[in-house]
């Protein structure tokens, strides 16, 4: 630690000494006003360069000199600044969105999101700009980002069809989703058949699998952070489309030109309203509604306020005598209020105060009982975060955050006969601050052949009787072989102060968060990674190949047989372990031309041990899936044609089936009790699954600014068994164990609309 | 008519896309011996062989609710009717008597408190062999027991004993007993399996974590029924930790998930090669009459 202070000590100082000035700015679309973030801002024919921030800002320290400052972004027309010690600080640069006839000219000289990772010491790490995935096929035609996260090398999905994300070998309850930095407890709706994500309303996401940056922390396999679109500046616009499940629009608009802005998004399944125009009842619905406002406060300062708001509904009853009735209500909110600062030109600072609630409320009414459980997570969160760009060789990224967790699970109310079965009760609250701070720094060597990126993060949770505090060290570091070839290396260690206590290995929507005690001490991890990663620039494509190995300590399991619904005394059913995961990812990516997509190979291990279970020795995890390649590409047919298509192929996911059983006396001699003999814990595995889903997109032609466009898909086209549930069929032939597919051949169509 | 053509128009077409299902292989269950032993105090030891079994053998159910069922000819053909049962106390070897159905006893193992009594078994049919260990641990006398009920009616088994030394678990068996074949006046341990007219009520069981000195005292809920007989009897036992442990699975897998999800749970044993629990302790018994 010492020695590195030493050397970043004497080489900031070298570089104070030079004699340099300073380019700054925020890069934003012309057209919506919208901050752009990761673009190539860079000096051809020199070691010069950046990228913007997420919030679009930059800064660049040069020699005294004159320059043609270049700034690529894909999708837009490159632009070229010429810059000196003359150029006022803090620039405000607008780039054009390019016409897409003149897209493939343009390739050659742009950089695009796929050369930045691969130039940047950033490894495990994938970005998707949403206009990519909305023509991934998924059911039903619905766009839907967990779903195409889904088919990345390192993530495995759980259930078939469902919303559950296993990175790396690690568990559901590990992935931090953030939305606009709020966390995102319940990323699916309909019992995780569809995320809570809806796509209009989304600007970019970006999946960290590893080599995690100081700012990040919190769970131990994964970031998924969510950017939702900030709306637009300068002229109204709109967006949605009409699926089979639901419908969505996207208004977005200047308040006041150029100063204020908004974006205002909402979408709602009508399942239940289709079943009742033929008088039949299914009162299911979701909704979601995503909301933004974008201030311009002046140069340097802008504040934005984004909210989210979702539900699932359920509310059955007999109307006829309103004796029976049954319903839940499920949901998420967020709400950040974010403060962009620029200091100087050459720090920014980005502040936030962020609150997030996720609750679940269950009602039930039968002649004269009444029941009603609730419980819910609430955060309110303060975090800052600094970017201070020292020199071209020096970054520095520090911050802190703090965040009070509130639990209050399992609150019933009943009444009538059944409040002898189930008291009413009103545990109290739970309380856990997390808090964390960082500091980070990314520093280039041998004319930025060598850059490496060293963090170090301090977290720390304070629950009643106990405070945990942890060093989280994290390094990450590239060496360019060539321009085009670069090999990665990087080390992150994760520290987890909450987990999901979940029933059974069915995860269900009303699976609880709970933090640690002074009893269960917090899950962490120890990755490392190598890669090597190769442009391919003449067609916009990067070959990468990633091995990991992860260290798991103190994962949380429940004890076999354990209850812990509605349960207080849960912890003490609750048991602490290891687990290690390893795996080799290959990922081919191209973002550009006519042809896109990607193809995602992953061989992957994960192991559990907990001495309490499987007779104290070491078992896979249930997700422990050993070959996992998805195909997806998009291919321009012609101007106004777009083929899309997934293929998928999966080892199965595993489970522990009963193969046998044996008869003992009961403890009078009078009867026999039956025993089930179980395989050892996930030995089997289900069958393999593969699926290919397509879609066809067709552009109609413009009209007076509304552009419209028919999706026709179909989801598994040859009917392929996709496994999600077990059972054992009995016939005269004998039993067996069967997998039952989720769903067959399912064509949708919707259209989707922009103005 | 326009419901039921929506409803016959969806089906068909969730059923026309529905893919086939899918065989999952598992390997064959391998059939494997399976002890339980009963001590009746200055009496018998009893010891019941029998066999595991695949579930995809004939005969075997699992219906909707999720409990199992074996057909008698199933549970018969499972017997273990001619094997050579010796168990090993003090250097000294006892072959236990085929009593025929599985059940094989002696009446000249003396129990020692504190003695490591081993047992070995071997099949002659199938050759199947397993052994195992236990420590008998000293029989816990009850002091005093009373059934008492509450305002909701409600019946509570108060007990007290004094607890040894160390850590130790307790199984509590609570049977309804015909006291129109039994003389209580006259009562016998190993009347308890002797009759079969007895019927096991409820089994309890718990540690003594929760006595705070020797003597040991507490009530449990008990599930009885009062209209069938007024008549009980409380066995207590001293017993080990694993068997603790077994008892308390089997009633976890009572629990509502575990049924509907079919979880996984795995009892523990002590039988090297097989399944089940050679067992070494052994109750003391107090009679209830209610009034």
């Amino acid at each position: 630690m010492r020695i590195l202070l030493v050397n970043f000590f004497l080489l900031s100082t070298l570089c104070l000494y030079s004699q340099n000035f300073t380019v700054s700015g925020t890069i934003t679309d012309e057209q919506s006003g919208e901050v752009l973030p990761y673009v190539s801002v860079f000096i051809p024919e020199t070691q010069f360069g950046t990228t913007s921030n997420t919030y679009g800002y930059f800064s660049l320290s040069l020699p005294l000199d004159t320059y043609k400052l270049n700034i690529n972004c894909m999708g837009y027309v490159p632009l070229v600044l010429n810059v000196n010690s003359g150029t006022p600080a803090n620039l405000k640069i607008f780039l054009k969105k390019e016409i897409q006839k003149t897209e493939v000219i343009r390739i050659a000289r742009k950089k695009s999101q796929l050369e930045e990772i691969h130039n940047s010491t950033q490894m495990s790490t994938i970005k998707i700009p949403v206009k990519d995935i909305k023509n991934i096929p998924t059911i039903g035609g619905e766009s839907d980002l967990i779903k195409v996260v889904q088919l990345l090398p390192g993530v495995q999905r759980g259930g078939e069809g469902q919303t559950g994300m296993f990175v790396r070998g690690g568990d559901a309850d590990q992935n931090l989703v953030i939305l606009d930095e709020a966390v995102v407890y319940n990323i699916g709706h309909l019992f995780g058949f569809f995320s809570v994500f809806n796509s209009d309303a989304i600007k970019e996401l970006t999946l960290i699998k590893g080599a995690f940056p100081g700012n990040y922390g919190g769970r131990l396999s994964s970031v998924l952070d969510i950017k939702m679109n900030d709306g637009n500046m300068t002229k109204f616009s709109g967006a949605g489309g009409v699926g089979l499940l639901s419908s969505r629009l996207t208004l977005a608009g200047p308040i006041v030109k150029n100063k204020v802005s908004f974006m205002l998004s909402g979408r709602r399944t009508y399942i239940d309203q289709v079943f009742k125009a033929v008088k039949l009842p299914l009162p299911y619905y979701f909704y979601d509604l995503n909301g933004k406002l974008n201030f311009v406060l002046g140069q340097k300062d802008r504040l934005y306020l984004s909210s989210y708001l979702g539900n699932d509904i359920l509310a059955v009853s007999d109307k006829s005598d309103n004796s029976f009735g049954f319903g839940f209500k499920l949901g998420n909110i967020t709400n950040t209020l974010r403060w962009n600062h620029v200091f100087g030109n050459r720090l920014f600072a980005n502040t936030s105060l962020i609150n997030t609630l996720f609750d679940y409320d269950i009602t039930g009414k039968f002649e004269q009982n009444s029941l009603f459980i609730s419980s819910k997570v609430n955060d309110y969160g303060l975090k800052t975060d600094f970017n201070y760009y020292h020199s071209n060789a020096f970054e520095y990224k520090f911050g802190a955050q703090i965040i009070e967790h509130v639990f209050r699970p399992n609150i019933i109310s009943t009444s009538g006969e059944i409040s002898d079965v189930l008291k009413s009760k009103t545990p109290n609250d739970l309380h856990a601050l997390e808090y964390a701070m960082y500091g980070n720094m990314d520093w280039s060597l041998m004319q930025k052949k060598l850059q490496i990126t060293s963090a170090l993060r301090i977290s720390g949770c304070m629950v009643k009787n106990k405070t945990y505090i942890a060093p989280e060290p994290r390094f990450s570091m590239k060496y360019s072989i060539t321009k085009n070839d670069i090999v990665k290396a990087s080390y992150a260690r994760m520290n987890q102060y909450m987990h999901l206590v979940s029933s059974s290995t069915v995860a269900l929507p009303t699976d609880l968060w709970y933090p640690v005690t002074a009893g269960m001490k917090p899950q962490s991890s120890d990755q490392v990674a190598v890669g090597y990663s190769r442009m391919l620039p003449k067609i916009g494509t990067n070959i990468s190949v990633e091995g990991y190995y992860k260290w798991m300590d103190n994962l949380v399991e429940y004890k076999e047989g354990a209850n812990l619904v509605l349960n207080d005394h849960f912890e003490k059913e609750l048991l602490q372990g290891k687990g290690n995961a390893y795996g080799v990812e290959f990922l081919v990516k191209r973002d550009e031309g006519r042809i896109s997509g990607w193809v995602g190979y992953t061989l992957s291990w994960a192991n559990r041990y907990f001495p309490e279970l499987n007779n104290g020795t070491p078992y896979p995890a249930r997700y422990d899936r050993r070959h996992n390649l998805n195909i997806v590409a998009n291919v321009k047919l012609t101007e106004r044609w777009i083929f899309s298509a997934v293929f998928v192929y999966s080892s199965g996911a595993r489970f522990t089936p009963q193969i046998g059983a044996y008869t003992v006396p009961n403890a009078s001699f009078t009867g026999v009790e039956i025993i089930p003999v179980f395989t050892s814990k996930n030995a089997i595995s289900m069958a393999a699954t593969n699926r290919l889903d397509i879609n066809f997109v067709r552009k109609c032609k413009p009209v007076k600014g509304w552009k419209g466009e028919w999706h026709f898909g179909a989801y598994n086209v040859y009917n392929s068994n996709t496994p999600y549930r077990i059972y054992l069929q009995m016939d005269e032939a004998g039993r067996r164990y069967m997998q039952k597919g989720l769903f067959g051949f399912i064509p949708s169509v919707a259209y989707n609309f922009e103005f | 008519m326009k419901k039921l053509a929506f409803f016959i128009f969806s089906l068909a077409l969730l059923q026309g896309c529905l893919p086939k299902d899918k065989q999952i292989v598992i390997p064959a269950h391998e059939p494997k011996l399976v002890v339980f032993s009963q001590v009746i105090p200055n009496s018998v030891m009893i010891v019941a062989l029998a066999k595991s079994f695949s579930i995809l053998d004939s005969g075997y159910t699992n219906d909707d609710s999720g409990s199992a069922n074996a057909d008698s000819a199933l549970l018969t053909n499972l017997l273990v009717t001619d094997a050579t049962v010796v168990i090993s106390y003090q250097g000294k070897t006892d072959t236990l008597v085929n009593m025929g159905k599985g059940v094989y006893v002696s009446l000249t193992i003396p129990q020692i408190v504190d003695e490591t009594y081993e047992i070995s078994v071997l099949d002659h049919k199938s050759k199947l062999q397993i052994s195992a260990s236990e420590r008998m641990l000293s029989l816990v006398e009850l002091k005093t027991t009373s059934l008492s009920q509450d305002k909701n009616g409600k019946f509570k088994l108060n007990y007290s004993f004094d607890d040894p030394a160390g850590s130790n678990w307790y199984m509590i068996n609570v049977y309804q007993v015909d006291s129109t074949k039994m003389d209580s006046t006259q009562l016998q341990v190993q009347n308890l399996f002797g009759s079969g007219e007895n019927q096991l009520a409820q089994t309890l069981f718990f540690s003594d974590q929760g006595f705070s000195d020797s003597n040991a005292a507490g009530s449990l809920e008990v599930n009885i029924d009062t209209t069938i007989t007024k008549d009980f009897i409380i066995a207590l036992s001293n017993i080990s930790p694993q068997y603790y442990s077994y008892l308390d699975k089997r009633k976890k897998s009572q629990n509502l998930f575990t049924e509907i999800f079919k979880e996984a749970i795995n009892y523990p044993t002590n039988v090297k090669g097989g399944y089940g629990f050679f067992l070494t302790h052994h109750p003391s018994i107090k009679y209830i009459h209610l009034p």
